[in-house]
């Protein structure tokens, strides 16, 4: 057979981690990445060559305001235009929750993978275990992967939330295997989110009977400039964002049944490697300037320029917002965690798009009723010595409250509620973000037996950010108070 | 399967397309396009008896437009229903010059 005929070359390209990376930037004078760019060199070798896979290790989602704004859709609808062969689901994919993400999977081109997701009761995986693309008679085999600790950011909706489950990604592998056992592929690629240090173990223990060629991974964010070879396949990872893609080049023999040869390489995409994709511009330009005129109006105005300079400490920032949610929610006290706030500084004018990159997660609110007495045992925990040296999230308060810390244990001098003292109040109603309360023993020292009785729970809202979205919108100027509510003396 | 006549008179081109515009043909229409867009001043594009328009087939004449923009333009006409709809549904009919 002449070699022409004998050798079929595959270019097989592959991102991950894109996070809403739809911008290019200038990265030493060259304009680079975008998804305009990313798909004008998709364009380029679907133009050059005849045989073209195009994969997508997860983590499309977040990153960017347009992503937000349109809670996915957006998305979506560019990478329908990138026209991806297929996705593998990545832990962000489910940041607007699971039932989103099964409503935006019905609006994709592509089919999505992930074999070890799975509902619970019914035992039934809520995707595609694998995908076979074939291409002039090569059946190539990708099985999806995804990280178990996805299971922490499964949040909004509790019923779902306890329905589902992530499996062990080797666990689940061999499980694959056999069932797919009697449909033997020509070449198989794992297609994974796991990061990169779970991958390095995971092609360790591949069977080799699995005949896994390739494991093509994400969510480690990982640059490589040339494969990993610590196991039984071949690691690639092709960083994070539209910059760069990563692009193997294969040469199958068709008379010996086998990958005769092949070279990856992590390709950059900027000016000189690709030319912008026109219709991707074209949507990507509509979705940039209806968010922008939404996005830049002003939406409040500080009375200085406000700052939050780090997470273990009273911060203006911190100061400012716990005040605004306890106007918000009408409770006694609010207590705010430091790491809800992005922005180093903000003010004097705050626009949505600054609020939004200040705050880029929406949490559930609580109210919690206790005692005075009990108050205070809560501030004794969230106050201790280990939450100063960052063994605990950080929580500030609103201006009713003003506390004194003592000393190198961190004892609780002084505590004041609205100008009495915390102990002598026989009922408080405190505000804490949904966060908080899904992890109110360890952050809060709240344990389950107290529950109902010595303190009791009310959600209030679902959605922090468009409360306060709707309340900053009609405030005007603010001016910071109470600076100082948080001493330490020693 | 797309059907392409063209003429073209000091620098006007008129297109007719006859047929469905998708992955295939688009790439048929973009190898046409090449060759008569150097000496093409203006672009009308007859739609009276075309079909279809995947993405694939917007991506080019979004390119045509583009390339044509610094010069007299690309104008299509008598959209047919299903294609006027995609251009609706993709937001394009702002964009395009349309008669």
């Amino acid at each position: 057979m002449p070699d022409q005929e004998k050798l079929l070359h595959i270019v097989l390209l592959h991102s991950n981690d894109i996070h809403g990376d739809f911008e290019e930037t200038d990265r030493d004078g060259l304009k680079t990445g975008g998804l305009p760019l990313l798909s004008g060199y998709l364009q380029r070798v679907r133009r050059e060559e005849k045989e073209v896979i195009y994969a997508i290790a997860g983590d499309m989602f977040m990153g960017s305001i347009i992503d937000r704004e349109y809670r996915g859709l957006s998305t979506i609808k560019l990478t329908n235009a990138l026209a991806p062969d297929v996705f593998e689901v990545g832990n962000h994919e489910v940041d607007y929750g699971l039932s989103h993400l099964l409503f935006l999977e019905k609006c994709a081109d592509f089919p999505v993978i992930c074999s070890n997701m799975y509902i619970k009761e019914l035992n039934r995986r809520l995707f595609l275990s694998h995908v076979d693309i074939v291409r002039d008679g090569v059946k190539i085999r990708f099985i999806g992967l995804l990280t178990e600790s996805i299971a922490e950011r499964i949040r909004q909706e509790e019923i779902v939330d306890s329905s589902v489950s992530v499996r062990s990604a080797f666990g689940e592998l061999g499980k694959v295997f056999e069932e797919l056992k009697n449909d033997p592929a020509d070449l198989t690629i794992l297609l994974t989110h796991l990061g990169i240090e779970e991958d390095k173990p995971l092609a360790e223990r591949l069977d080799p009977d699995w005949g896994v060629d390739f494991i093509i991974g994400g969510h480690s964010h990982t640059f490589l400039t040339e494969p990993v070879r610590s196991g039984r396949a071949p690691i690639v990872q092709a960083g994070f964002g539209s910059g760069q893609i990563g692009r193997f080049d294969l040469t199958w023999d068709r008379e010996a049944g086998k990958l005769s040869d092949w070279t990856w390489q992590l390709v950059p995409v900027n000016e000189e490697t690709s030319e912008e994709d026109p219709l991707v511009s074209f949507y990507h330009d509509r979705f940039r300037e209806e968010t922008n005129r939404k996005y830049d109006q002003t939406l409040f105005s500080t009375a200085a320029v406000y700052t939050h300079p780090g997470f273990h400490r009273e911060t203006q920032l911190g100061d400012l917002f716990s005040d605004i949610y306890q106007e918000i929610y009408r409770v006694d006290v609010f207590f705010l965690s430091t790491n809800v706030i992005w922005a180093k500084e903000l003010g004097p004018e705050v626009t949505r798009r600054d609020l939004m990159i200040s705050f880029p997660y929406e949490n559930a609110v609580y109210e919690m009723t206790m005692s005075g007495e009990r108050l205070l045992a809560l501030i004794r925990h969230i106050y201790r010595r280990e939450a100063w040296e960052g063994a605990n999230i950080f929580f500030l308060f609103s201006r009713a409250l003003k506390l004194c810390i003592e000393g190198a244990d961190r004892a609780v001098k002084e505590a004041s509620l609205a100008g009495e003292p915390v102990s002598s109040r026989r009922e408080v109603r405190v505000g804490i973000t949904g966060y908080a309360y899904k992890n109110r023993k360890t952050f809060l020292g709240i344990l389950p037996e107290e529950e109902s009785d010595a303190v009791r729970f009310r959600r209030l809202s679902v959605n922090d950010r468009e409360d306060m979205e709707s309340w900053l919108s009609g405030c005007g100027t603010l001016t910071l108070s109470d600076e100082g509510r948080l001493r330490t003396v020693s | 399967m797309l059907k392409i006549d063209h003429r073209e008179k000091n620098g006007d081109c008129r297109m007719t397309l006859t047929g469905q515009l998708d992955s295939t043909t688009a790439v048929e229409l973009d190898n046409t396009l090449q060759l008569i867009l150097p000496k093409t001043e203006s672009l009308t594009i007859d739609c009276t008896r075309l079909a279809y328009v995947s993405s694939a087939g917007l991506r080019v004449l979004l390119s045509t437009s583009k390339t044509l923009s610094a010069r007299k333009g690309l104008v299509l006409t008598d959209l047919t229903d299903p294609v006027k709809h995609i251009l609706e549904v993709t937001g394009m009919t702002g964009f395009f010059t349309i008669r």
